[in-house]
């Protein structure tokens, strides 16, 4: 597969290390009430959708980037490449 | 005071730079360089790199890669380039940055995380397509790529298109670099022998 | 030495070079151009090779990689190649063959008896013969099979050839330099685009050079000479003889392999590779791969000298040579007549063309036979005559050495299944096209897409390339066409002939017949998958490229559907089968994964060291000193020497993090489960990191060098991990928090100095402006310093051994230089050098977790270190590791064991029992993860898990190892051997 860097272009898969859902941004806060109900579904409780996923690909044998991919698994069509931090800063992290 | 006084070896346990020579292309080892990691702190990108751009003197946008007089520098990753120096001038580069730098950026010493080794002849894309998956006509001469050789992680830099590049590897892994670099000359040289036959 | 009595004027081979070459022992000669199987018809041989299941003499029916007859082994010795189409073997002068899958020779198989059991090798004979006795399968089903069955032999030898590799990058790559490739490529290299063109041939023209047609007046055969030397003259064209594209991925990357040297012999290869296998990523590509001819099933029409009309054609052609003096054609289309036409202005005799048509004439001076059918083949090892039902009704023999049949030709859609496309049936030319999804921006152009004149393979393969660039920004004109062949084929489907009792092939690699498909149907196996593994139709290295329509024809007919309604089967990559060296390229022998050494590498290789790997590093396993003979005492000496004296230890191997920026210490809170905010400069404090669920990932250290500047180090093995997993934490988690972070690890030599008199022992080395003692650099410090007169350094007061100890590190390449000066500064206090052996065994001693506890299956808890996780902060796993089955109080615990028996080893793995407990799972209670004989204790010690082990000191229980048949007593004792109180550290 290729995946169109945000800053870089298209790049080799190969160059990627996959590590799954994007919803791995939405890491609980461990001090809140319910924090063991809350990780247990972070890390537990995953759709498994067939279509359209968004997931994270860490550029590992390029610029170090995590990067959001929103990639059809059916297809392997790729519809959008983020970088993860603009994702994680836009959704507010942790002050 | 200490009576012993320690001596450099290259990656290879030599003295001198490891080179070798297969038909036109020549591979030299490049332990004469002082290396150093440059990583902006928050909201000093354009400062960090103004002053970078200044010692190269041209511009260190992504994937660029820039040789001045005294200093040279790549891009390693957002917000983050690496800045080399002849090694006996500069041995201290990466203190030397701090002091210029100030708590504008990370800086750590790098002259002997990596190892380079020049690539110079006048087919090298020959040689560099059978090594990595860079596409090479858009690889113009300043432009730099992280990518895997062999499956060891490296920096390739291009200092002239088709005729001389940079790559550099971690320096524990030089042996088995070289070995790739080495033998893929050797091929590369001797298949564009029977092209021509 | 025989003649070429087969040998025809003309072709486009260079009968000036004579080349030698021997099958199965015998001597022959060919010519420049020649492939091995044209040069073997050329002298008179048809029988090439026996088949795969019955051991039924083949010969070949193709001319190209199709073949599934005449697989051949190439070459002798190491280099022996099995299973290789002589259809694609150029000929060169030296080259050895030798025919497989028969003995004692080709012309008497004795394992040919298995053709007389036919009856009872139906379909199915494995699934319904094999079944019992269990015990049978693998004493005697399987050997007997294994024999009985296969292609060719490996030479068991390892492959003597080197192999290359590469990346190319175009912005057209153009599949087959057939009449659509080429005029692709013109096209598209006319225009200024980045083209690849690459054919499995070693000669460019596909079936341009085996017609006798016209291009504007010239034969096509120049007309494509002249376009490969127009492409040639293009910078931006690179052309790829001898390259299959043998598959279609994701995005347009394409797998091929170049056979840069097959064709030559042996004297002219030295220092070149075999093949280079090419990863092609194309931004369009454009299947030009031509089309396949199938076969008509009829009784024994697999006999040797029964072949494809347009191999006949191309062997009379191209290769001026043919199957027989005699030869006869069996068609159910125009292009079947076309064989006999070029046949007979070659002077080869055309005893009948045989056509079940009824409308149709002849082009040629050549009897023609309407509406008849052949029904039958003489000649066991060679054709002596066909049998042929003529339309009246009556039979009719013919004697001939050999006969082509055209059952009409299918688009060579192999590379558009690789993806996700599903051929679709096109009744015009009775065969499937490319359909569904094709491979992200590929198109098809000529044959393969359905288009089967010379004309609109030109003209499709013109505007295909056009198209092509379009879609990438790039304007092209297609090229005026040359004027050329626009006539159809005029086919009438006709698959099999019912008449007959004998055999009628489809799959003639697999041996599958008429009948084995209509059994298939009888019991149930009718949908084409079930069809295709019940029968192993087209499950042959030719993946049914010839077999598969066929077998689809009769099933259809047996359902009463259509062929469309039936459906086809996919094909998969690689197109043609590939040389696993080619996929290995030069990642072999020493070379297969990349080595690290470490900064004193060199200097241990002369201490005459032993090497272990650990990863991807080379390690000093131990130092043998001389008269040692066994590694015990290396080992046993080394770490009695820490214990008393001082020992020096290459321990860079371990990952090194720098991390710095205002919010360092706030991210490294985040990554490790204790506490490290309040950490004061100048410090160095142990880490543990847990992966989220709470399991405990890697230790080591994190120092503090400045407010804004920390080090961390990892374990050797999960430096990567470690750093990927600080990534994450940095942009997916906290990108607010403003740190940096970079590896250092091959920056830093990095020494451990361990034992009692370590502090002397650096204390010349260490400039004086640095005090080390015990009051100015107490247990825990680090400090960036200077060595030997002003070279920079680190140093850490870390110990893993237990002792009073130091890591001190230079910059690398002064890393030989400082462990001589280590062991020159150390000699007066017997300063030794110590390898891994000797630092695990330390570390056991001490009771120091390493990767065997930290398994990916141990919690904190487990570890004896469930107080360290902090509850007043967050950390990544901190919340998980809390868990009940984690944190259960009654769970297994690291602790010591102690051999009762000194001189019963202990072995890790080894699990955990009761003292009287009989050894099932259901009693085990654990088990031992490290052990070592330790001099220090003159006994064999363990660390293990055992359940409630911590309140368990002083219990005997066992430990079995059923692997060995070994149980042996140990008693629970603490995890720390030596100095549990951390006296000597603090020293």
């Amino acid at each position: 597969m290729l995946i169109n860097h945000p800053l870089l272009g298209p790049r080799d898969a190969q160059e990627f290390t996959y590590l799954g859902d994007a919803s791995l941004l939405n890491r609980p806060d461990g001090m809140a009430g319910g924090a063991a109900q809350a990780f247990h579904d972070y890390l537990y409780l995953r759709d498994n959708p067939t279509g359209e996923h968004r997931e994270l690909w860490y550029h590992e044998q390029g610029d170090r980037s995590w990067l959001i991919v929103t990639r059809n698994v059916s297809t392997h069509e790729i519809l959008k490449v983020e970088l993860a931090s603009d994702v994680a800063l836009s959704q507010g992290a942790k002050p | 005071m200490s009576e012993i006084r320690l001596t450099q070896i290259t990656a290879f346990g030599r003295v001198e730079a490891q080179t070798a020579s297969f038909g036109d292309v020549t591979l030299t080892e490049r332990p004469d360089l002082a290396i150093a990691s440059v990583a902006a702190r928050h909201g000093q990108e354009s400062t960090v790199r103004s002053t970078l751009e200044q010692m190269v003197g041209g511009a260190l946008e992504v994937s660029s890669f820039r040789e001045g007089n005294r200093f040279s520098a790549f891009w390693t990753g957002p917000s983050q380039w690496f800045v080399m120096a002849d090694h006996d001038d500069y041995e201290t580069l990466a203190a030397s940055l701090k002091e210029t730098l100030s708590r504008a950026a990370s800086i750590t010493e790098q002259n002997d995380g990596w190892v380079g080794f020049d690539m110079d002849g006048t087919d090298c894309d020959a040689v560099l397509e059978r090594l990595c998956n860079i596409d090479l006509s858009g690889f113009t001469s300043g432009r730099a790529q992280r990518t895997v050789i062999e499956h060891v992680s490296c920096f390739v830099l291009c200092r002239k298109q088709g005729c001389a590049y940079r790559i550099f590897c971690g320096r524990s892994y030089a042996l088995s670099l070289w070995h790739a670099l080495a033998t893929t000359v050797a091929s590369a040289t001797a298949v564009a022998k029977l092209a021509t036959h | 030495m025989s003649e070429q009595t087969n040998r025809l004027s003309g072709g486009l081979i260079d009968t000036s070079k004579s080349l030698q070459f021997t099958f199965d022992g015998r001597s022959f000669t060919g010519a420049q151009g020649d492939t091995l199987a044209s040069a073997l018809l050329a002298n008179g041989i048809r029988l090439m090779g026996r088949s795969f299941k019955y051991h039924r003499p083949r010969g070949l029916i193709s001319a190209g990689s199709e073949e599934p007859n005449a697989l051949m082994e190439i070459g002798t010795g190491a280099y022996r190649e099995p299973n290789t189409r002589a259809t694609v073997v150029e000929l060169f002068d030296g080259l050895t063959a030798n025919s497989q899958n028969a003995w004692p020779s080709l012309k008497f198989d004795a394992l040919g008896v298995n053709d007389l059991a036919s009856n009872f090798l139906t379909a199915g004979f494995y699934y319904k013969t094999f079944m019992w006795p269990r015990a049978f399968w693998e004493k005697l089903y399987e050997p007997v099979i294994r024999r009985s069955a296969g292609l060719g032999s490996l030479s068991m030898q390892a492959d003597p050839d080197s192999y290359d590799k590469g990346f190319l990058h175009c912005d057209l790559l153009i599949i087959g330099a057939g009449p659509a490739g080429l005029m692709a490529a013109l096209t598209a290299g006319r225009a200024g685009a980045k083209v690849i063109l690459a054919d499995e041939d070693f000669l460019f023209g596909g079936r341009l050079n085996a017609e006798v047609e016209e291009l504007d007046g010239q034969s096509s055969a120049d007309w494509a000479a002249r376009a490969v030397a127009e492409l040639r003259s293009l910078p931006n064209v690179r052309l790829m003889p001898r390259s299959t594209v043998y598959g279609a991925f994701d995005h347009g990357i394409f797998g091929a392999v170049e056979r840069v040297t097959d064709h030559l012999p042996a004297t002219a290869k030295a220092g070149l590779p075999r093949q280079t296998l090419w990863r092609i990523t194309a931004r369009q590509s454009l299947l030009c791969a031509g089309a396949t001819e199938r076969m008509i099933a009829f009784a024994n029409n697999d006999r040797p000298g029964v072949m494809l009309a347009g191999a006949m054609r191309a062997y009379a052609n191209r290769w001026a040579t043919t199957a027989g003096k005699r030869v006869a054609v069996f068609t159910n289309n125009d292009d079947g007549h076309r064989t006999a036409r070029d046949l007979v202005a070659k002077g080869v005799q055309v005893v009948a063309v045989i056509d079940p048509r009824e409308n149709v004439r002849a082009i040629a001076e050549y009897p023609l036979f309407k509406g008849a059918q052949v029904v039958g083949a003489k000649g066991r090892l060679g054709l002596k005559s066909i049998s042929t039902r003529l339309s009246d009704g009556s039979l009719k023999s013919f004697e001939c050495e050999a006969l082509g049949v055209s059952g009409g030709w299918n688009p060579n859609v192999s590379l558009t299944c690789h993806q996700r496309g599903r051929p679709t049936w096109h009744d015009d030319i009775a065969a499937f096209v490319p359909g569904g999804t094709l491979p992200v921006g590929m198109s098809v152009a000529g044959a393969a897409n359905g288009d089967m004149t010379t004309h609109s393979a030109l003209q499709s393969g013109a505007e295909g390339a056009v198209a092509a660039l379009l879609a990438l920004g790039i304007s092209a004109t297609a090229p005026e066409l040359p004027r050329a062949d626009d006539t159809s084929i005029n086919l009438q489907p006709f698959w099999y002939v019912a008449e007959g009792k004998s055999r009628k092939w489809i799959d003639f690699q697999n041996d599958v017949t008429v009948k084995d498909v209509k059994l298939a149907h009888q019991e149930g196996f009718r949908s084409v998958e079930h069809l295709k593994r019940y029968t192993t139709l087209g499950m042959a290295t030719d993946q049914g490229k010839n077999s598969n329509l066929g077998g689809l024809a009769v099933m259809a007919e047996m359902t009463g559907q259509a062929i469309s309604q039936t459906g086809t089967t996919m094909f998969r990559p690689p197109y043609t089968p590939v040389a696993m060296g080619a996929l290995a390229g030069r990642s072999v022998g020493k070379e297969f994964k990349p080595t690290r050494l470490t900064p004193s590498h060199h200097w241990a290789e002369r201490q005459g060291a032993v090497f272990v790997e650990v990863g991807q590093w080379m390690r000093a396993q131990w130092f043998p000193q001389a008269g040692e003979t066994h590694w015990r005492q290396s080992v046993d000496r080394e770490v009695l020497a820490v214990r008393k004296s001082v020992g020096v230890c290459d321990v860079s191997t371990l990952g090194k993090v720098d991390v710095q920026g205002p919010d360092a210490a706030e991210f490294l809170n985040l990554i490790y489960a204790n506490g490290f905010a309040k950490l004061a400069v100048g410090k160095t404090r142990y880490g543990l990191m847990l992966r989220e669920d709470g399991i405990a990932m890697d230790d080591g250290t994190a120092a503090r060098l400045a407010e804004d500047h920390f080090v961390v180090t990892t374990t050797t093995a999960k430096a990567g991990q470690v750093y990927r997993q600080m990534e994450f934490v940095r942009q997916c988690l906290r990108p607010d928090l403003d740190v940096q972070l970079i590896s250092t690890t091959d920056a830093w030599a990095q020494y451990a100095v361990a034992g009692p008199t370590s502090r002397l022992l650096l204390q010349k080395i260490v400039d004086p402006e640095f005090d080390i003692s015990n009051g100015g650099f107490p247990f825990m410090s680090c400090a960036e310093i200077t060595v030997c007169g002003g070279l920079r350094a680190r140093l850490f007061r870390i110990s893993f051994s237990g002792e009073l100890a130091y890591e001190i590190a230079v910059p690398t390449r002064y890393g030989e230089a400082m462990i001589e000066a280590l062991m020159a500064a150390g000699e007066e206090f017997g300063a030794v050098p110590y390898g891994t052996e000797a630092l695990s065994v330390l570390r056991i001693e001490k009771g120091h977790p390493a990767g065997n506890e930290l398994n990916g299956q141990t919690s904190p808890a487990m570890l004896g270190m469930g107080r360290m996780v902090s509850t007043k902060k967050d950390s990544i796993g901190a919340v998980l590791t809390r868990r009940e089955v984690l944190s259960d109080p009654d769970g297994l615990r690291l602790v010591g064991f102690e051999a009762l028996d000194a001189e019963k080893p202990l072995c890790a793995g080894s699990h955990l029992f009761a003292k009287d407990a009989i050894e099932t799972a259901a009693q085990d209670q654990g088990w031992l993860t490290s052990a070592a004989y330790s001099p220090h204790m003159g006994k064999p010690i363990a660390l293990g898990f055992l359940k409630r082990g911590d309140q368990r000191l002083g219990e005997v229980i066992k430990a079995a190892n059923p692997l060995e048949g070994s149980t042996v007593q140990v008693r629970v004792v603490s995890p720390h051997f030596v100095d549990p109180e951390g006296g000597r550290l603090r020293v």
